[in-house]
């Protein structure tokens, strides 16, 4: 999955504002984070990303950005939020690919990637929720905005770039 | 450039856009209603 873990991030914005919003939206990432800190350090990833994407590692992320957002705001309640929105990269991803579990475990996912039409209306239905959930954090004056629709939009515009390029294999081969 | 950095920094870029774009929306749809607020914007 790619904009509708950023739909995710938003939604979970909706419930805990004191949370950053950036912050969620980069902890609905992690996993994909640590990809690109593997690809740079030219790194193995594991079997299907087991380093990155698999049980151990997501927990570990979860625990990490909870300290983090807790040093950072002293919110319990929204330090455990973060934790719950990177362990959903895992829950999303599985919906649109084959994941890893544990050293050892099987690797499992609808594989939606495999469906790039599908995979688009799902991630867009993703975004288009946390969207609706962020908006309504929104003060009512700005709800209609040209910049709260943008947002909207731009991820699935986002989405559709993103779907097609892999749909052509133009992003299709492996992340590194 | 190694192909390794090069399929990072795609990937860095790829993941930033949708947080960059969306953070700097939120920014301008609360500065829109902050203007509304003080009167500013009719």
């Amino acid at each position: 999955m790619y904009a509708g873990h950023i739909g995710f991030g938003l939604g979970a914005y909706s419930f805990r504002k004191t949370v950053p919003l950036w912050l969620l939206l980069i902890a609905a990432q992690i996993p994909d984070w640590l990809d690109a800190g593997y690809c740079l350090g030219n790194m193995n990833r594991g079997p299907y990303g087991l380093y990155t994407h698999g049980f151990i590692p997501i927990v570990g992320a979860a625990v990490l950005a909870a300290l983090f957002t807790y040093l950072l705001i002293q919110d319990a309640k929204g330090a455990l939020l973060v934790a719950l929105v990177v362990v959903s990269h895992w829950g999303l991803d599985y919906l649109t690919g084959i994941k890893p579990t544990w050293p050892g475990g099987p690797v499992v996912g609808l594989n939606l990637y495999a469906r790039p039409v599908v995979d688009v209306l799902l991630e867009s239905a993703t975004i288009l929720i946390g969207w609706l959930l962020y908006r309504r954090t929104l003060p009512q004056s700005v709800r209609n905005n040209v910049w709260t629709y943008a947002t909207l939009f731009t991820l699935c515009a986002l989405q559709v770039v993103a779907g097609a390029a892999f749909a052509l294999s133009l992003g299709g081969h492996p992340k590194c | 450039m190694p192909i390794h950095l090069i399929k990072g920094f795609e990937l860095i870029v790829a993941l930033l856009a949708p947080v960059v774009a969306t953070v700097y929306f939120n920014r301008r749809s609360l500065a829109a209603a902050s203007r509304e607020d003080k009167g500013q914007v009719r």
